[in-house]
């Protein structure tokens, strides 16, 4: 029998999952090492040569640009394994091994062996390919976004995609050139709990009301003060005020899930649907799409998109939150965020103005999400019960129109639907 | 005007400082000028904090929100109530335009916050541009570069 077997059940989960380390080992392994995990944008490595450090389960990998195409390398030493490229991005023709000297080209193969006649008798040297830094064997793109699986075999990439594909879309297709640029810096935010805990909040919507109050329910207070009912507010009170909307409000925003634990809250509205418009940008849109297409591109709004386990998308503000579990109690969390190409810059400053308000770890919002989650971490080693609940609206979605399920947004439904594929994912290893 | 003396300028942080360990926010607050801005950046000797992310840019408005949720009984991140004390040194008068009453002062910061049993020491380069007004200093930036501000960190709950 498995570790992971009895954890999950229609309903709830046992606790262990959150708190075991063995269990986060497995899911390292039937999770992380075995389906498809966002590395990066290729934005980050426009040019030949250009790389960019990331990583999967703990793994350090190099993304580099080599002859036009994105590659993905284990980054190592074929020959004794240390890492090859430290932590960082730039622009190197070629990539040498700070300990003994070998040196690879941009594609991974070993382009240089100090001493390479002391091989002569072994199968190792220039002429073997264990001698190159290895290829990841699965890598996909999809608008710019790279993901990697580590295992031989992947799920098909698009089918296992479908349903989030539309909110990677939506996003790009808010630039007028159709395409997004990574840009602006990355904020990384070291969490005390684990990964799932953070995955899971993106959808749960009974906690804005409560456990933001203290940050968006004060910055309306302010802004009563300081402006008229009917006033234009600046920018970051435009942001931080929806998170102190009410049960009604994020109730209708409604949530669409998916196989393999996607999720979306939000789709016509969400708390990024009440923003000033920016009329120059309005323009280039109604300019590149036409005015109808350039609506209906508005008219998708929605809150926030998990493509699971790591990767988190915020379409209409163009931010994305990575997900990279470093211990069973430790996750760290990158926010990353992205120019619309053709689009004026007030809309990338509206972006990071996001990303310092709610994402960063200094900030008013972020922090009182982190305490739940440590606070939930430090609950579930208690002996008061062993599960954890979501039971939630049990039983209430209904099929949508793209092969997934439909649903209020305070169910607890996108949780079952998250346990549904984890425990999919660490059975199909047995 | 004549150039204030680095024991001015030396007495004022230290001030300054005492406010923040005091965590009388308001008093601290009203050192700004109207327009004034407290910046945290995430990148060593980054420049622009509109096109880049911030761990804090924080205007008069910002401060507010803050400030008042500092005493903001829900504030459940803040609950068992973060303590922080600040050293100054190194000060130093960088630039100083008396004509305009302005000028540009340089620090080195030392600092903790303790909250539940946690200890998180920070280390900083601080830059303030300082106004005179009236004989007195008011803060038009106050930019506190953390030596480890790119680095994976967790919360920041105080004004450093």
């Amino acid at each position: 029998m498995s570790i992971v077997t009895g954890l999950v059940e229609a309903d709830r989960v046992h606790r262990s999952v959150y708190t075991d380390p063995a269990v986060f080992e497995q899911e390292m392994q039937h999770i992380f090492g075995a389906t498809w995990i966002y590395v990066g944008h290729d934005s980050q490595i426009p040019n030949d040569g250009d790389y960019a450090t990331t990583s999967v389960a703990g793994q350090p990998l190099l993304m580099v640009r080599d002859k036009g195409a994105v590659r993905l390398l284990f980054n190592r030493c074929a020959h004794r394994g240390a890492q090859v490229v430290p932590d960082g991005e730039g622009n190197a023709r070629l990539f040498r091994c700070a300990y003994h000297g070998w040196i690879f080209n941009n594609d991974g193969t070993v382009r240089t062996i100090p001493l390479e006649d002391g091989y002569r008798n072994s199968c190792f040297g220039r002429d073997n390919p264990e001698s190159n830094m290895k290829p990841v064997a699965n890598v996909a793109t999809y608008r710019g976004f790279v993901f990697a699986c580590l295992a031989e075999t992947a799920p098909p990439f698009e089918s296992w995609l479908r349903g989030v594909d539309s909110s990677i879309d939506n996003m790009a297709d808010r630039s007028p050139e159709g395409e997004l640029e990574i840009t602006g810096g990355v904020l990384r935010y070291m969490h005390r709990c684990n990964w799932k805990l953070f995955v899971e909040n993106l959808n749960d919507m009974m906690h804005p009301m409560v456990t933001h109050m203290s940050s968006a329910g004060t910055a309306r207070t302010v802004a009563r003060r300081h402006f008229d009912k009917d006033e234009k507010l600046p920018p970051a009170m435009e942001i931080l005020g929806p998170f102190a909307n009410n049960y009604d409000f994020f109730e209708k925003m409604g949530v669409q899930a998916f196989p393999n634990g996607h999720s979306f809250s939000g789709g016509t509205s969400s708390i990024h649907s009440r923003y000033s418009e920016i009329e120059e940008y309005n323009e280039a849109m109604d300019a590149a799409y036409g005015e109808e297409r350039a609506r209906a591109i508005f008219s998708v709004n929605r809150h926030n998109t998990i493509v699971y386990p790591s990767l988190t998308l915020k379409g209409p503000i163009q931010t994305i939150r990575v997900i990279k579990p470093i211990a069973v109690d430790r996750t760290l969390v990158e926010s990353w965020t992205f120019r619309l190409k053709g689009a004026p810059d007030a809309l990338l400053e509206r972006s990071i103005l996001y990303c310092n308000l709610i994402n960063s770890s200094a900030n008013l919002v972020g922090p009182d999400d982190h305490e739940a989650y440590q606070r939930l971490q430090a609950g579930l080693l208690t002996q008061g019960s062993d599960w954890v609940s979501m039971h939630r609206n049990l039983d209430e979605e209904v099929p949508n129109e793209d092969g997934g399920w439909s649903t209020n947004g305070t169910s607890d439904f996108v949780f079952r639907n998250q346990y549904r594929a984890w425990a999919q994912y660490m059975e199909r290893a047995l | 005007m004549t150039t204030p003396s680095i024991a001015d300028v030396e007495a004022f942080l230290v001030s300054e400082a005492r406010l923040l360990d005091a965590r009388d926010w308001t008093a601290w607050n009203q050192l700004f000028t109207p327009d004034g801005i407290y910046w945290i950046p995430a990148q060593p000797g980054q420049i622009d904090p509109l096109q880049h992310v911030s761990l804090i840019y924080e205007n008069a408005l910002l401060r507010e929100v803050r400030i008042e949720r500092f005493e903001d009984r829900n504030a459940f991140s803040l609950q068992g109530g973060p303590r922080g004390w600040r050293i100054v040194a190194n000060v130093r008068i960088d630039s100083a335009d008396m004509a305009a009453g302005t000028l540009t002062v340089s620090s080195r910061l030392m600092a903790a916050e303790y909250q539940r049993d946690r200890t998180t020491r920070f280390e900083a380069f601080v830059t303030h541009r300082l106004v005179m007004e009236q004989g007195q200093f008011r803060i038009a930036l106050k930019r506190v570069e953390l030596l480890d501000c790119d680095a994976a960190r967790g919360d920041i709950s105080l004004y450093l």
